[in-house]
């Protein structure tokens, strides 16, 4: 195997959810394209059955060829049975190096395999550059404090989960026909010693706020118990997470864990609608990495109206019933 | 002839020294247990002056100044102390003229005007210490709430003294009911005592019921002295030793506990002293911390009181060494503590709660990680940024606006202003910062800010128990300190003004510190300032704790007010050193802590009472907290307005 390395093919495992392909596996076949050597040819592998759409986007990105599985079993995502065959396909294959995203599915395939198949693994790289016959990568420790340098000892196959958001997203600009290939080595799914018999999804409203991309949070001027049921149905509608200010909590309407603010969690979402809360500074210090702020207040003077993106003026209780309305028709 | 004959009526005495000798050794045993307990303290390093630690002694103990606070049981107090001080040193004088002179055949003191003073002032005490026993017992079953009511041991004690006492009474009656002298017989009181008994007994049976009582008194009172060391009433003992061991005026500086290098035992609590151990050993249960504490009350609540007692106990524990790892209990509540010296102010004492309240947090963040986790953020903050709120260095100019201020960074004159995180940051706050700056700018006084080079002063870290971490922020601020060459510091803040005053000294920082209400008094008092009474409103002056109780500033800010008003300067009901914590000290501010009525909110209800219109703080904390509860009040005709903007705002 060894004497193949560097020669082969550079490989990259793929994320989809829902018939798209995630970012970060753009970021994954838009850095091994910059990371392959010409000779070689940019491969992902594509576990599950579904490839409409996918084939595409990734030949958009650069990927030469794509392997994907046969069979219904590959239909969900079972780890055990994703390494021993991605195990046999390096055995046979034998690839220059192979990137995952650093995923909880990434990170969980590419450690099995670091150990299966004697693969020198560095996680969580934000940075991956050529380095003399190998590639060195960047990775940082001591909770994001410091940032270290590792290349993969040579003679063994180099293995990188890279993280979400720290590689340039480039389309390729040559359109080269994209092969598609089933994968030819096959796994004996009896030997298998689980089996993934379904996923049960998420529920926004009940998904911690610090993950949370979408936020609705309601504050003192929500006025009560009821008032927040407004802001329910609209994260229902949105499929957001619920959030309050201390003063919400306090008052018992929303729990402790959902809590925004000095006192509480700092979250970053995409976007935060910030209702009937008058926007202290014990608050707005909980906010302020949000990507955009929509705020909703009867007091025109109130200081949240200073941070907000874009802010609307009025009672929330002749607001939100027209607004969660009209959210209705839309997302219907 | 004025007199008596010692041991009247007493066969065998023999048996008296028996049993006082088993007395005193069974005393001395429990004493040998207390002292060995307060052995397992660390010494302390720093040692101070004799003469007023004495003095202090001397005002604490035998004037008990701070139990007198309370009438009722100041008096109570003050009774039984002088009354059983007198009565043992009389049974001294007995023993010495009968043990001592006696064998030695020296001339006997033991008559004439002597013995009369002598028979006087033991009745007059006995009678006082009777009458405070009575009163402790009145306040004991009838005057306090039953839950309120300390163990039963302490009952017990009171009922043993009591029962001395009457006993006591009881044998001399008898003695002076058959031989005493015709003045003794018409002597107070007991002239119509003797009286009483002569018309009961017959001579016989009178020396009889003697007997039986003097052995009676005699037992009771040895049980008494032996029990000394295992009841409360130890604490006449422990009490004194820390009256003398402390140095008096020491305003709650943090026992330095930082050692090279860091000593940790997830096991057992390391830096406690000597002195520290003697106190918890001198606590009675009087529950003047409970009460006053603005947190406690609550039943399984926060207690000063509950963990003195937890600690004792807990450090006691032969097997455990110092340890105190109980979670569950009253030391599972220590977050909650303001660290306002309430307590401290009001205990009989002056107990260091807060210093034993640290260092339980300190045994819980640095040994066993175990805090709540707002704090985590809080720690993380201070680390990488320097900053609780987490914000950077890049931020903490963003409050300087004038030109004539940013001057001020560069050109190091004068004194320096020390800013804050609290001030720098927040929003509201950064206006104080303002006013301040620009009431120095108008009158072109030298100063300079260290803008971006500032970090937390420590404070935080110091009090939620990271030591590690305030002592790293307070090598760099005094590195940076001194890089300037820095010896007058003027805060805006009275926590940054407390550690940098009391407690940078111990790490090499010696500075000059003022909190900026001083400085602003001198520079009206110089005529500096102007100052004219413009103001027509009803305000209030709510005193900080680091500032008012912790320094005793209270008069100054007062006198800067009533130079700027045009009425009367409202009080509220606890102002100055007994004012009420706003609810944000000791990393309360950072701390969810409890969902009850909020302290601030509490404040705020006595001051909308008074028909107060502005509140006027010192302390950038207070300033938030009120704001925050008017807010969620909605009340429309409060302010908080910092002492800085008031004067300010006569443009």
């Amino acid at each position: 195997m060894s004497k193949k390395m560097g020669k082969g093919d550079l490989w990259v495992v793929v994320e989809h959810r829902d018939s798209e392909l995630l970012d970060i596996s753009k970021e994954l076949c838009s850095q091994g394209r910059r990371m392959k050597k010409s000779s070689s040819a940019l491969v992902a592998i594509l576990f599950g059955n579904e490839k409409n759409g996918l084939v595409n986007d990734l030949a958009r990105y650069g990927v030469e060829k794509v392997y994907l599985t046969k069979g219904e079993e590959w239909k969900s995502f079972n780890p055990e049975a994703s390494v021993t065959l991605l195990s046999k396909m390096i055995f046979e294959e034998s690839p220059s190096a192979i990137l995952f995203g650093s995923s909880s599915f990434g990170n969980s395939l590419a450690s099995q395999l670091a150990i299966r198949n004697r693969g020198a693994l560095v996680t969580d790289c934000i940075d991956l550059k050529e380095y003399r016959e190998s590639w060195v990568a960047v990775k940082p420790i001591q909770r994001d404090k410091i940032n270290v340098k590792m290349v993969p000892a040579s003679g063994m196959l180099p293995l990188f989960t890279l993280k979400a958001g720290a590689f340039e997203i480039e389309e390729s600009t040559l359109t080269k026909p994209i092969e598609v290939e089933e994968i030819p080595s096959q796994i004996s799914w009896e030997e298998m010693l689980t089996k993934v018999v379904g996923f049960i999804k998420a529920d926004p409203q009940s998904a911690s706020i610090e993950e949370a991309d979408l936020i609705i949070a309601g504050g003192k001027g929500v006025g009560d118990r009821e008032g927040f049921k407004f802001l329910e149905e609209m994260a229902d509608l949105l499929g957001a997470t619920l959030a309050g200010s201390r003063v919400a909590v306090d008052l018992g309407w929303i729990p402790y864990e959902r809590q925004i603010g000095l006192t509480g969690k700092k979250v970053t979402p995409r976007l935060l609608f910030a209702i009937g809360i008058s926007g202290a500074f014990e608050f707005t210090i909980g906010i302020k990495e949000s990507k955009f702020i929509v705020a909703l207040n009867k007091d025109p003077n109130a200081p949240i109206f200073k941070i907000a993106d874009a802010g609307i003026v009025g009672d929330l209780r002749e607001i939100l019933p027209r607004l969660n309305e009209g959210l209705r028709g839309i997302m219907r | 002839m004025e007199g008596r004959e010692i041991l009247w009526n007493i066969s065998q005495p023999e048996w008296m020294y028996l049993l006082t000798f088993l007395s005193v050794l069974f005393f001395f045993y429990g004493f040998y247990k207390h002292v060995r307990f307060w052995g397992k303290g660390e010494e302390e390093g720093e040692s101070t002056p004799f003469l007023p630690r004495f003095k202090s002694f001397l005002s604490q103990v035998f004037l008990q100044r701070r139990i007198l606070r309370r009438p009722y049981s100041g008096l109570m107090h003050l009774f039984i102390f002088w009354g059983l001080l007198v009565l043992f040193l009389g049974t001294l004088i007995l023993a010495v003229q009968y043990d001592l002179l006696g064998p030695l055949g020296g001339r006997s003191f033991w008559h004439g005007y002597f013995y009369i003073l002598y028979s006087f002032l033991l009745d007059l005490f006995g009678i006082l210490a009777l009458a405070g026993t009575g009163m402790a017992l009145i306040r004991r079953y009838f005057l306090q709430k039953t839950d309120a009511v300390s163990p039963w041991q302490d009952g017990f004690a009171l009922w043993l003294l009591l029962s001395v006492l009457v006993t006591g009474f009881a044998v001399e009656s008898m003695r002076i009911g058959v031989a005493g002298t015709v003045w003794e017989r018409s002597s107070f009181p007991f002239s119509y005592l003797t009286g009483l008994l002569q018309g009961l007994f017959s001579v016989e049976r009178a020396k009889a019921l003697h007997l039986v009582l003097w052995w009676a008194h005699l037992i009771l009172a040895l049980v008494l002295i032996a029990l000394i060391p295992y009841t409360k009433l130890f604490h006449m003992i422990s009490a004194s030793f820390l009256a003398i061991s402390r140095a008096p005026g020491t305003r709650s500086a943090l026992a330095p506990v930082f050692s090279e290098p860091l000593r940790l035992n997830p096991d057992r609590l390391t830096h406690l002293y000597r002195k520290h151990l003697v106190s918890l050993d001198a606590c009675t249960r009087c529950r003047r911390c409970e009460e006053i504490c603005p947190v406690a009350g609550e039943e399984d609540g926060f207690s000063p009181m509950r963990i003195v007692e937890e600690l004792r106990r807990g450090l006691d524990d032969s097997n455990n060494d110092l340890g105190c790892l109980n979670d569950g209990g009253p030391l599972g509540k220590v977050w909650e503590c303001l660290t306002c010296r309430s307590c401290e102010e009001q205990c009989p004492i002056s107990l260091e709660m807060v210093e034993k309240i640290v260092e339980v947090r300190r045994h819980r963040v640095l040994a066993l990680a175990r805090f709540p986790t707002e704090i985590k953020s809080l720690f993380k903050n201070m680390e990488t940024f320097g900053d609780p709120w987490g914000m950077g260095k890049s931020f903490r100019e963003d409050w300087i606006q004038e030109e004539e201020s940013k001057k001020r960074l560069r050109d190091k004159k004068g004194f320096l202003v020390w800013i804050g995180c609290q001030t720098a940051f927040h929003e509201r706050n950064k206006r104080v910062a303002l006013s301040f700056t620009k009431l120095l700018n108008a009158i072109h006084v030298d100063y300079f800010l260290l803008g971006k080079e500032e970090v937390c002063c420590g404070d935080l870290a110091r009090r939620t128990g990271n030591e590690y971490l305030c002592r790293n922020l307070i090598l760099k601020n005094i590195e940076t300190l001194q890089k300037h060459g820095v010896e007058k510091i003027v805060t805006l803040c009275p926590h940054c003004f407390h550690i940098l005053k009391e407690e940078y000294p111990h790490w090499g920082g010696r500075f000059e510190v003022m909190h900026y209400t001083g400085l602003i008094e001198d520079l009206i008092n110089q005529g500096k300032l102007p100052a004219q009474k413009h103001l027509d409103r009803a305000v209030t002056y709510h005193d900080s704790c680091y500032l008012g109780r912790y320094h005793g500033q209270c008069e100054g800010p007062r006198s800067v007010l009533r130079k700027i008003l045009k009425g009367e300067l409202v009080e509220m009901e606890k102002n100055r050193t007994d004012s009420l914590c706003c609810g944000a000290g000791g990393g309360s501010f950072w701390l969810r802590g409890n969902t009850g009525e909020k302290i601030n909110a509490r404040r705020l209800n006595e001051m909308r009472e008074k028909k107060v219109q502005v509140i006027c703080t010192s302390c950038p904390y207070c300033l938030v907290m009120f704001e925050e509860a008017i807010r969620n009040k909605e009340i429309t005709d409060l302010a908080v307005i910092d002492l800085a903007e008031l004067i300010n705002s006569a443009g």
